[in-house]
């Protein structure tokens, strides 16, 4: 894993502050993002993040 | 053998366990009382009466920021004291003394707000957590409250006793920084409590007891948010100590300035109390100067907050090269985020930073208006309270509970979720709360849907706001869950003999690089006072002056049927004087356009 189970947890609960206020922010600028698009933008960055920590070689998952 | 606080200090680990553990009750009955709340506003789950919303509203507001901040914060001051003097507590009954009052005034305030709850028990106290007139709550509560108070100062009493004890055998040596901060803090307390121990002792308890008739609901209003807002660094300044001198050693470092420290202290002392009118920038009775006064004052009030944000982050900074962490930015990876202890402290430390700018546009008087009374300051305090002191204190309690009673942590995985699932709930409620108030939402309002009338969001909808909040709610009741799990199951754990050793960070830069006059209390407390006399003598006696100290004094209308036929008769005249003056003025006016 490229991160340890709990830098993903934390890089997750960051990433999902940022996802909240995103859409607030993107309708400041006139982009209007609907609830499911963002839910869904949300899952797929997410889901990305931990493919790729998992896929990544080298094992920290204790640390 | 470990050299744990229970080791050293074995009768003050009991007060301090009992303490922790009254204020987890409260912090259990506040989140219940918080998800039903949050449940019945956002109309996902209504199954009480909205009239029963404002008791449950004020059992969630005491049992959270009175009883749950206050109980821990005096058992965290109870350890701080008798570390960092290294000295036992001067006579331990008194120490349960004033414990035991605090726990009568508690059951007694909070016997009549659950007693509001059914109607089988003739008594209520739904006047919630800003309890000024015209809301009138039962005599049991005001009570309830005053002993609480008292056991509080008889708490500081306590520890200014250990300070003086300790004081005589060193006459030379600075005060050990922990010991600094509760007492600064306490004397901030003792000036701040003087505004509500009026309103109680002299309007508001002789009049629920009936012995007065009415009162002056702006000077209640106003001797409340004398305390109210220094109340907020009632909670917060036992948060800053932890960041102060517990933050750095969990980092792995030192504290970076043990005068900055004490310079940012100083300032609470001096700045927490002469603001309180900034909650009452929309109230008639006080004049726009005196508003701007208390707005100057609150907006220095940033300066300790700033001083705090940069020596704790330079602390942790420290703390994580010396865990090889490299690069201007790189060494954040090198900080012990698995440790629920630190990882809670500073998450709590993040969100605390929004609350600041919040908090700003509260404080700005023109720009209040446009959030004053809305869900926008519920956002703000969830911040505040919510999050930067209630993370702060449960994060934390992971290394005290096992300090005082002796055993392990249950499990340090279930903790580490517990604070990111707070971190991430909070951030759910208070975005959408902020929001909310940004379009006029109100708060205190158990229905916030109106006939005829739909609130217009920027983004989103209100619908998507609501499930916001509740969202961000179920995840905090879910939190809290974790945490009584994890306290429950250290509690029924077994004695441990390899607990970390009692202590708190040293510093960088350390007390001898401090001013010999920031020890100076009693000038800190004579300006702080001159302070007060400045910010609230003139607003106080003009309110008196303008409302009366029991309320105007209203002389009663002639109301029978012979009085209202006359005012009827009365009214239709002067109505069909100014109708004809109407005419008449019309009639010229157009006879002058038309020549």
């Amino acid at each position: 894993m490229a991160l340890s189970r709990v830098q993903l947890l934390l890089v997750i609960a960051f990433l999902v502050v940022v996802l909240v206020e995103l859409r607030t922010v993107l309708g400041f600028f006139g982009i209007d993002l609907s609830a499911t698009t963002a839910a869904v933008v949300g899952v797929v960055i997410i889901g990305t993040l931990v493919l790729w920590s998992l896929a990544s070689s080298g094992d920290r998952s204790n640390e | 053998m470990s050299n744990a606080y229970i080791d050293q200090f074995p009768a003050e680990a009991k007060v301090v366990k009992a303490l922790f553990y009254s204020s987890f009750v409260a912090l259990a009955l506040g989140g219940v009382f918080g998800i039903i709340q949050t449940l019945h506003r956002t109309d996902i789950y209504r199954f009480i009466d909205s009239a029963n919303y404002y008791s449950v509203l004020t059992a969630h507001g005491v049992f959270m920021v009175i009883t749950f901040t206050i109980f821990f914060l005096v058992g965290v001051f109870t350890w701080a004291v008798t570390t960092s003097l290294d000295r036992e507590v001067e006579d331990i009954r008194f120490t349960w003394a004033w414990v035991a009052l605090m726990s009568i005034g508690t059951v007694m305030a909070a016997v009549p707000i659950l007693a509001g709850l059914t109607d089988s028990i003739d008594m209520s106290a739904a006047v919630l957590f800003t309890f000024y007139a015209p809301l009138q709550g039962h005599p049991l509560f005001y009570l309830g409250l005053v002993l609480f108070v008292v056991g509080t100062w008889v708490a500081g009493a306590d520890w200014f006793r250990s300070w003086w004890a300790w004081k005589k055998e060193n006459p030379d040596a600075r005060i050990p920084l922990p010991t600094f901060m509760v007492l600064t803090t306490m004397i901030m307390w003792y000036i701040a409590t003087m505004g509500v121990a009026t309103s109680i002792l002299v309007f508001l308890l002789p009049w629920s007891l009936g012995w007065i008739e009415t009162v002056n609901p702006l000077l209640t209003r106003t001797l409340f948010w004398f305390f109210g807002h220094p109340v907020v660094y009632f909670w917060l300044m036992p948060a800053y100590m932890m960041w102060y001198v517990m933050l750095p050693k969990f980092s792995g470092g030192k504290l970076f300035s043990d005068p900055l420290a004490r310079v940012g202290f100083v300032l609470f002392l001096l700045l927490s109390t002469p603001v309180g009118i900034h909650h009452q920038y929309l109230d008639p009775g006080i004049s726009e100067g005196f508003k701007f006064i208390a707005m100057t004052n609150t907006m220095f009030l940033l300066l300790p907050s700033l001083l705090t944000a940069f020596t704790v982050v330079a602390s942790m900074e420290h703390g994580a090269r010396q865990r090889g962490g490299t690069g201007y930015f790189g060494w954040l990876k090198a900080l012990p985020w698995r440790d629920p202890v630190f990882a809670g402290m500073a998450l709590a430390g993040l969100l605390f930073a929004a609350a600041g700018f919040s908090g700003m546009v509260n404080a700005g008087m023109n720009i209040n208006y446009l959030v004053h009374n809305s869900l926008w300051v519920v956002g703000h305090f969830h911040l505040t309270v919510g999050t930067a002191v209630a993370l702060t204190f449960m994060a934390v309690s992971y290394w005290f509970i096992p300090q005082v009673t002796g055993k392990e942590l249950w499990n340090r995985s279930v903790a580490l979720v517990q604070v990111v699932l707070w971190f991430i709930g909070m951030t759910f409620m208070t975005n959408s709360m902020h929001r909310a108030g940004l379009i006029g939402m109100p708060r205190r309002t158990a229905e916030p849907q109106y006939e005829g009338f739909e609130f217009e969001t920027a983004v989103g909808s209100v619908g998507e706001l609501d499930a916001q909040i509740a969202l961000g709610g179920v995840l905090l009741t879910l939190s809290l869950v974790l945490f009584f799990a994890n306290i429950i199951g250290t509690a029924f754990g077994s004695r441990s003999d390899t607990l970390p050793d009692n202590g708190y960070a040293e510093a960088l830069s350390g007390s001898d690089d401090a001013p010999r006059v920031l020890d100076n209390l009693k000038l800190w407390t004579a300006i702080a006072i001159v302070l007060v006399i400045f910010a609230y003598s003139l607003p106080l006696l003009s309110i008196v002056d303008r409302g009366g100290l029991f309320g105007p004094d209203i002389p009663p209308l002639p109301v029978s049927l012979e009085s209202v036929t006359f005012l009827a008769f009365a009214v239709e005249h002067v109505a069909t004087v100014a109708l004809e003056s109407a005419g008449n003025f019309a009639q010229t006016a157009l006879s002058g356009v038309i020549n």
